[in-house]
């Protein structure tokens, strides 16, 4: 079991964004998050994703509980274990295309990578592309300067927040098939979506309304 | 993370170049006149003691400013009659008078110089001057066909010199005093004589056309007063003669202490505030920082940042323009310790003894370390509050600049 949620709620003052929610994730499963705006869907993503502390309930890692854990030691897991893709592809204008990349790399102090970056971005269809600007790039192009960001480090589990968002249904698609080619690779995909052709790929769904978890269903069935 | 800071600051160039050039300004100006103070005060102490004596007595007649006559080795042809010495030494609290004699040499192929320089001629009997400079060396006295070459001289090579078509053997070239002797040449009196009178020195013949033989004449007088008597006394009974003007050197050195000292105050005034404009600039951008670019910090922690990189990243970036800064601005500064010895070099004479390379490189090392300090220090703050954004900060921003 790489990630589990036991009974885990957030609540800021009184309010509880999210209340007593179970969940486990294996390697080479992908998890589709859904449910209506402001159910709370960012949030789980956010405390699974270890950006956020529960309130009350367990949050392991490996089978490890990671309330024990100090920041440092979670900042090291967000940098080796989890990618982040977030619903803006949030990449730093000062940065070249490459330069972004090899964020995590950096902050990793792996500067080895270099390579393997500008790999990954010609795979994704950025081969010329490599020195650019963020603000010289389509949207579509920067959701997949996001996505080797995520993936550069070959973490166990990728969290997407909403990655199909705003994006035509040809781009939204190539994204998509991107997306969900990471479980036959082993790794545990977890991502907030509106989007049912990316929930109809997920191995589950899992749908959240006033904060709790309302529903569950396998692949193809929701 | 040294690539992130490198890229940040290179892409926030306009902000990056103004705090980089306020620092380098105030470095700048508190480099040189740490140079400049240096080189003043080693002048003035050293001159102090290397004057030789508390007064110095020129011919009445002798157009000459007391500094010009103290600290260049400007020509100055001025002639009295050699009795002179004589008279002042019976003056009460004399302890003892040493005669000079200038010539000069001439800016031609005649000579080893570049340009035309003093020469001094020492009275070898009553000279107290010579054992003093010849400390640091093995000789005690000079022989008749031997010169002493100032410090700040240049043009001779080697262990011999030309001077007026004659050759002299170099005895030592004098540590720097801070006075007229570093751009002047020492010799005995009797050569000096011999110089002056010359084929070579054919316009110097209206002086013994006025004044006789060379042989009876001297140009200055050096007085050592009595420990127990005034100098100002002295200094009275040898105006009252009529015929001697009188320097006192410790009055001319004091004054020009007095004008230097100024002139810090006035630099160190527009150094410290310019050092203070630079600390608020830096200080200003890195508060704005924190805030400004919070989004930025966020990202970096939910991508794995600790809040250690993340004060890494700004004090990096804080360090970098507090140190680029420094070394631009000592660059800048010795630009301008060049220029400002220039211009009152131009405009007056004073003692002054270029600093040691030890001290420019202390002076360098000093600068930039403090400025890199600062540079810290100024971000610290900002670094402390960064430090304490959540990673969750990177959920739903937009794309950050």
């Amino acid at each position: 079991m790489l990630l589990e949620s036991i009974s885990i709620t957030k609540r800021y003052g009184d309010d509880a964004i999210l209340r007593d929610v179970c969940l486990r994730i294996e390697p080479g499963e992908s998890v589709a998050i859904t449910g209506v705006s402001g159910s709370g869907k960012s949030t789980l993503l956010s405390l699974l994703g270890l950006l956020l502390d529960p309130t009350e309930g367990e949050l392991l890692f490996r089978e490890k509980e990671t309330s024990t854990l100090s920041d440092d030691e979670k900042a090291r897991i967000r940098n080796c274990h989890f990618g982040f893709i977030f619903q803006n592809p949030q990449l730093i204008g000062s940065l070249s295309v490459l330069d972004n990349v090899l964020v995590p790399a950096s902050l990793a102090r792996k500067s080895h990578l270099r390579a393997r970056a500008e790999i990954m971005l010609e795979d994704l269809g950025l081969k010329n592309r490599l020195k650019h600007l963020p603000s010289q790039l389509s949207i579509g192009q920067k959701r997949r300067v996001a996505i080797a960001r995520a993936l550069l480090l070959e973490p166990e589990v990728i969290f997407a927040d909403e990655p199909t968002n705003d994006l035509d249904p040809g781009r939204a698609a190539r994204i998509g098939d991107l997306l969900f080619d990471l479980p036959s690779k082993g790794k545990a995909l977890v991502l907030v979506t509106h989007d049912p052709g990316l929930m109809r790929k997920a191995s589950r769904t899992v749908r959240i309304g006033e904060g709790m978890v309302r529903e569950f269903s396998q692949a193809g069935t929701f | 993370m040294f690539h992130i800071i490198r890229h940040s600051l290179t892409r926030r160039w306009v902000q990056s170049f103004s705090t980089l050039l306020s620092m380098a300004i105030s470095v700048g100006i508190l480099f040189a006149l740490y140079m400049f103070y240096l080189g003043v005060s080693s002048g003035l102490e050293t001159g102090t003691r290397r004057l030789g004596a508390d007064i110095l007595v020129v011919p009445a007649d002798a157009w000459v400013e007391p500094e010009a006559v103290l600290f260049t080795g400007a020509p100055m042809n001025m002639y009295m009659d050699a009795g002179f010495a004589e008279i002042v030494s019976k003056i009460p609290g004399v302890r003892w008078v040493n005669a000079q004699f200038f010539t000069q040499s001439l800016n031609a192929e005649c000579c080893s110089l570049a340009s035309a320089t003093r020469l001094i001629g020492f009275d070898r009997e009553t000279d107290r001057l010579i054992p003093a400079l010849l400390h640091s060396t093995r000789k005690s006295e000079i022989a008749p066909d031997e010169i002493l070459i100032g410090a700040k001289i240049d043009g001779y090579s080697g262990l011999q010199a030309l001077v007026l078509n004659s050759v002299f053997r170099v005895a030592a070239v004098l540590e720097p005093t801070g006075t007229s002797l570093d751009y002047s040449i020492l010799m005995p009196i009797e050569s000096a004589r011999k110089l002056a009178k010359a084929r070579e020195n054919k316009y110097l013949r209206i002086y013994w056309e006025r004044y006789g033989s060379p042989d009876h004449l001297i140009s200055t007088l050096l007085v050592e007063v009595d420990e127990d008597h005034s100098k100002e006394e002295v200094a009275r009974s040898i105006r009252s003669l009529r015929e001697l003007k009188v320097i006192e050197t410790t009055s001319v050195l004091k004054n020009i202490k007095t004008q230097m000292q100024s002139l810090f105050v006035i630099l160190l005034g527009g150094g410290a505030l310019a050092m203070i404009s630079s600390i608020l600039n830096l200080f200003a951008r890195f508060f704005c920082m924190a805030w400004d670019r919070k989004g930025e910090w966020g990202l970096y922690r939910a991508l794995g940042a600790t809040r250690s990189d993340l004060r890494i990243l700004i004090i990096g970036e804080a360090f970098s323009l507090g140190t680029g800064g420094a070394l631009i601005g000592v660059l800048l500064g010795y630009g301008l310790y060049q220029a400002i010895l220039t211009l009152l070099r131009n405009q007056k004479a004073f003692p002054f003894i270029e600093p040691s390379l030890s001290s420019e490189i202390a002076g360098i090392l000093g600068t930039a370390v403090i400025f890199s300090v600062i540079g810290i220090i100024s971000a610290w703050f900002p670094a402390y509050q960064s430090g304490k954004i959540e990673p969750s900060a990177a959920m739903g921003l937009e794309d950050i600049d």
